[in-house]
């Protein structure tokens, strides 16, 4: 539970510290889970796919009833995504004991969520290129803050630094081009396409890596249920590619962003060893918040096309990158400082 | 115990607020959601916009976007291998304009063969733009797209340039050939299809569509089109009046709606569903006027200006998150 405490306060200014309960975290997480799975499927492919079905009444009766329930979904995981960032960054900030360290994380938080409301009130290039700022020093911050930790071993480090890499060469695409609009200057950003495309090597090549990482450790746990899935999943995709009505292109400019410019099976042996380990976290009880952090990460996408799949990386990254690990069953509250779990 | 079970009725309060609050948001048809794709933008051009001239100078005051593109896989036939298209737009006196420029090694105009396919390019946009984002493969029969098509073979197809038999195969020779302007030999011609028409004043099509398969002409031909190869790059200028009468896109000073683009390569024998598609961008249609000046800064000092900005910015953050970590480790 969301509760203050005030005896630890080590300095003068010190804000009471905050904690959040598990069971109450673990809750909304899976709400917002949930609903991104629902927006996904409903909006981002339900509807998009909907092209190839035949034109009736009932199928357009059924398509608009996705496309509705869908809007509901996104609404949904847009308010728990924002309401998830702003407690576990305000629970991180108050859970500081450094001032100094205290201040930068206030301060991106502060800017996140000023930049958030803005871009949603006014949608000014200004604030859109705030919050993408303020989004990717987030991200920025979460991955550093693993790479600095000592008790972590390579793999995890080398998976969060792909999927913190891949995400800053999209902002760099991204916020390259704002950039120039509000400087008023009519040419293209150095190297936009380029560092855009590298990103999107470094997508496929996280798949490899968050399997090294936690799937390879666990996948045993996927168990021949959750691997046949997954292999058939993979299979109707790569062979879709092979009929005249393909989903392929929906799920991935779409879906995730990704332009398909190298070999389809590189993406498809991508994705089946990603999937095997979110398959195999979410069967490992200690590891949900690995799976989570995944999961939210596929969803968002290579290419977030609103803020709300910003937060969803943001939020990722905190998992798996065990940041935002800060969560104490209140029954046994202890008010230690973030609690930082090695995310093996 | 009692904390666990207050948890969980807190956790059940706080998604009840937001299942109330999305179905809100959802009954009034709005999105808690800010686009934070890349953003097209037609500024207001003080000189006028020579349609004839692709390459003309005003089109350094409009801020161009580089849009990735990629094949177009979902309906048969299926194809593209167009790398990434250039856009800019302006308008003038009531008009939009939207150049794409892409590169091209060779100038394909002519379909005066069957195993001669044209360049092309389209823009297209949602009929009417909302919340909800038609597809961007041809639209969705509830929200249909209007499509604005160049092909360069119209453009050397059009006036006094149309293509005849002879001009593509110099030497043939034909003793007799009897059925000339005779209607019924001609039915494409003769039924109205506007690519079998011979007396084409513009080399760009205005296409509605609602789904794969329902491409069609529009009523109204309003639409300009005009494009120039040069040294391995197409420029191919779009224009049409901001409102027009009509089921089409419209703009207007300070709005926004949504622009996607597709590129064809008739040297890989690209046409119809083969070809290179992008997601669709924002387009916003300012009132400001374009001076394309960058503040006066070179481009080489704006570009230096960006990436070493964003270079300190990312430094900082990583100088500060290490700081967090080691300070909170030590404390």
């Amino acid at each position: 539970m969301l509760s203050p405490t005030v005896s630890r306060m080590s300095y003068k200014w010190q804000l009471p510290r905050l904690s959040v309960s598990e069971t109450l975290l673990r809750q909304v997480v899976l709400g917002l889970v949930v609903a991104a799975l629902l927006e996904i499927v409903l909006l981002r492919l339900t509807t998009r796919i909907g092209v190839h079905v035949p034109r009736s009444e009932l199928a357009g009766d059924g398509l608009q009833a996705a496309s509705f329930v869908g809007s509901f979904a996104f609404n949904s995981a847009s308010i728990l995504a924002i309401v998830l960032t702003v407690l576990l960054l305000l629970v991180m900030t108050t859970q500081v004991r450094d001032r100094v360290a205290r201040f930068v994380l206030a301060a991106i938080s502060g800017a996140l969520m000023i930049s958030l409301a803005m871009s949603l009130v006014t949608g000014g290039a200004a604030w859109d290129g705030a919050f993408g700022l303020a989004a990717t020093l987030a991200v920025l911050m979460l991955g550093v803050t693993l790479m600095a930790r000592k008790d972590v071993r390579t793999s995890p480090r080398v998976a969060v630094a792909l999927v913190v890499g891949a995400y800053l060469c999209y902002q760099y695409y991204s916020l390259s081009h704002i950039a120039y609009r509000l400087l008023d200057y009519a040419a293209l950003p150095p190297l936009g396409i380029d560092v855009l495309r590298w990103g999107e090597v470094l997508v496929v090549l996280a798949g490899a890596a968050v399997f090294w990482a936690w799937g390879r450790p666990r996948w045993r746990l996927a168990g021949r249920v959750g691997i046949a899935l997954v292999v058939g999943f993979v299979a109707v995709v790569g062979l879709s590619t092979m009929t005249p009505s393909s989903t392929t292109s929906i799920l991935a400019l779409w879906t995730t962003g990704m332009s398909f410019f190298l070999p389809s099976p590189v993406y498809l042996l991508s994705l089946a060893l990603y999937l095997v380990t979110v398959v195999a976290c979410f069967r490992d009880k200690d590891a949900f918040w690995l799976g989570t952090g995944l999961l939210l990460l596929l969803v968002a996408g290579y290419m977030p096309e609103a803020t709300y799949h910003h937060l969803l990386i943001i939020l990722g990254v905190g998992f798996l990158a065990g940041t935002f690990n800060i969560v104490e069953e209140a029954s046994e509250r202890t008010p230690a400082p973030i609690s930082v779990h090695a995310p093996n | 115990m009692g904390t666990l079970s207050s948890s969980r009725r807190l956790s059940t309060g706080i998604l009840a607020l937001v299942l109330v609050g999305a179905a809100v948001l959802t009954l009034l048809d709005l999105r808690l959601a800010s686009s934070q794709t890349i953003t097209l933008v037609a500024k207001r051009s003080e000189n006028a916009i020579p349609l004839d001239d692709p390459s003309a100078d005003v089109w350094d005051k409009g801020a161009p976007i580089q849009v990735p593109l990629s094949g177009q896989n979902v309906v048969a036939p299926k194809g593209g291998d167009q790398g990434t298209v250039t856009a800019r737009a302006l308008h003038h006196d009531g008009k939009l304009y939207i150049r794409l420029e892409w590169n091209d090694e060779s100038e394909d105009a002519s379909t005066g063969r069957q195993n001669d396919f044209t360049d092309a390019a389209a823009v297209q946009f949602p009929v009417e733009h909302g919340e909800s984002v038609p597809a961007f493969c041809m639209g969705n029969p509830e929200a249909p797209v209007n499509i604005w098509q160049w092909k360069a073979s119209w453009q050397t197809g059009t006036g006094a340039s149309v293509l005849d038999v002879q001009d593509v195969y110099p030497n043939v020779d034909v003793d007799l050939y009897p059925f000339e302007d005779e209607a019924e030999f001609y039915p494409a011609s003769a039924s109205g299809n506007i690519v079998a028409r011979a007396d084409r004043t513009s080399a760009a099509d205005n296409l509605l569509a609602g789904s794969f398969g329902t491409l069609r002409a529009a009523e109204d031909q309003m639409v300009n089109g005009m494009g120039s190869w040069d040294d391995g790059k197409w420029r191919v200028v779009f224009s049409r009046d901001l409102e027009v009468a009509g089921e089409y896109a419209q703009f207007s000073e300070g709005d926004s709606t949504n622009v996607a683009f597709a590129v064809w390569d008739g040297a890989r024998a690209e046409r119809d569903g083969i070809k290179s598609v992008s997601q669709f961008m924002t387009l916003e249609i300012s009132p400001e006027i374009a001076t394309g000046g960058g503040g006066g800064l070179s481009g080489e000092a704006v570009g230096l200006f960006v990436v070493v900005g964003l270079v300190v910015i990312v430094g900082l953050a990583a100088a500060g998150s290490y700081l967090l970590y080691t300070r909170r480790q030590t404390a």
